[in-house]
């Protein structure tokens, strides 16, 4: 069984893993993802965010929990050692498509959001293009300029929080009432849409290794 | 120090260093943070200064205030060309009258910078060539991109429009917000000497910002960088208590000391 080693330049601190994993969530999807958990849960929504953070606290629990037991092992590596070699190439390979997924899904989102608001009628393929060019170029300076990207691209944009001022200015608590009336199907169908917007913690599993003070991640994956 | 040459290089470096200038050290703490910082934003208005005022003329019409484009219909509309290749020509101007005005003996050059600066503005104006609030434009990220004390990083900066300009002119704020983040993170990949470049800020080292970013009192300030890996990274400071064993054996610093409470 290959046990991974990473040369040092290629690790990263634990409080890096904050940013990466925040700017893998955080992308346009937050744009419209209120307005889609309202549209299943009604006044119930603040439950079924609550209901989706314990959730994914849990299933971050197990993950972490799972790559500290094999030591500087990256998913494809913790299924060859469990399931042994050809399973385990079959199930990672099953992950391949699930990240090439993901990946389709934020690239759709992204070009959506341009032509919805910027340029209604700029192709589709030359904005995913674009997009493309840049993921790629930063990928290929290694995953310290990946993570560097996403650190310097969090700060920029930090600034945005300031706009959520108005809104929360409107707040009106009457809102809430009636409590505990919307049904269980239309609270787990809230709970459903939330964790697609908050389904970019799954990076964890690659980038665990990569990390080297391991001691803190737990508190900061959480 | 390369044999035969008059000049020097300095290496590693980050991207702080080239904002950084010796009269910051000289006054006060927060008068050099605040020139510093005057500086980057500086560097990011001469950057996108220009592009700017494209992208919003020739796609988004819709951001710029009614007042204002009342103004600038007036003035454009007299003006034959699109503002991609108005702002071209004019930024093309600028670089040959400063090009020109570098090699001219110092009275002739004043003279003319003074002609080209602003008879030749005014000129270009009247005739219908360009808008006078393009000339603003180019003139303001012009003068934003001198205050860089480095001269090879004001040229870096001046030569980078011209990409950031055919991109906003092509593909509107899409294009600007494309090449900047391409600009950004061409900056976190390099590396100088195998440090990396934008040191305080990416390897997130909050005390290193000292003497990039901002800067503080020296009372406070007793380490070098580390990310050039010194191998003693805190600086004696005298005005520090000093026990009678050190006494001895560092009697140059007790004078210094009594240069400083005299």
């Amino acid at each position: 069984m290959k046990r991974l080693s990473i040369p040092k330049e290629n690790q990263i601190k634990a409080s890096y893993l904050i940013i990466a994993i925040h700017t893998m969530q955080v992308g346009v999807g937050i744009a419209g993802y209120p307005r889609l958990v309202f549209m299943e849960a009604r006044q119930d929504s603040w439950i079924a965010l609550i209901l989706t953070g314990m959730i994914l606290n849990i299933v971050i629990a197990c993950m972490v929990f799972i790559l500290n037991t094999y030591k500087t092992e990256d998913l494809p590596g913790v299924l060859t050692q469990a399931f042994g070699n050809l399973f385990g190439k079959l199930f990672s390979h099953i992950f391949v498509i699930y990240f090439l997924l993901l990946f389709l899904s934020v690239i759709v989102n992204y070009i959506e959001f341009v032509q919805v608001f910027i340029f209604p009628k700029m192709s589709s393929w030359f904005i995913g293009l674009l997009l493309l060019t840049l993921v790629w170029y930063a990928v290929s300076g290694g995953i310290r300029v990946a993570v560097g990207a996403s650190l310097v691209f969090f700060l920029s944009a930090i600034w945005m929080v300031g706009l959520l001022s108005k809104p929360i200015s409107m707040v009106d608590s009457r809102n809430y009432f009636p409590i505990f009336t919307t049904g269980w199907d239309g609270l787990f169908n809230g709970v459903l849409m939330s964790s697609f917007t908050f389904l970019g913690f799954e990076l964890l599993w690659m980038i665990y290794p990569f990390v080297y003070d391991k001691k803190k991640s737990i508190d900061i994956v959480s | 120090m390369v044999d035969k040459s008059s000049s020097a290089v300095i290496a590693p470096t980050n991207f702080f260093s080239f904002f950084e200038s010796t009269e910051d050290l000289y006054t006060r703490w927060n008068m050099g943070s605040f020139i510093r910082i005057m500086r980057l934003i500086a560097m990011f208005l001469s950057i996108t200064l220009t592009p700017f005022y494209v992208a919003a003329l020739t796609f988004h019409y819709e951001i710029i205030p009614t007042a204002l484009l009342v103004s600038l219909g007036h003035s454009r509309s007299r003006v034959p060309f699109p503002p991609l290749l108005e702002a071209l020509i004019l930024e093309f101007l600028i670089e040959l009258i400063r090009e020109a005005g570098a090699r001219l003996p110092t009275k002739v050059g004043q003279t003319m910078g003074i002609v080209g600066g602003i008879v030749i503005g005014q000129a270009v104006v009247q005739a219908g060539f360009t808008s006078n609030i393009l000339i603003i434009i180019v003139a303001l990220s012009a003068l934003a991109s001198f205050t860089v004390p480095s001269y090879l990083m004001g040229s870096a900066i001046r030569i980078m429009r011209f990409p950031l300009i055919i991109m906003a002119g092509m593909w509107g704020f899409i294009g600007i917000f494309y090449s900047y983040c391409f600009i950004l993170i061409h900056v976190i990949k390099q590396k100088s000497l195998g440090r990396p470049y934008l040191a305080p800020l990416y390897p997130m080292r909050p005390r290193d910002f000292d003497n990039s970013v901002i800067r503080i009192p020296f009372l406070k300030s007793n380490y070098r960088a580390s990310s050039n890996m010194p191998k003693n990274q805190s600086v004696f400071r005298s005005h520090q208590k000093i026990n009678l064993q050190i006494l001895k054996t560092f009697k140059m610093e007790l004078k210094y000391e009594a240069t400083i409470n005299s």
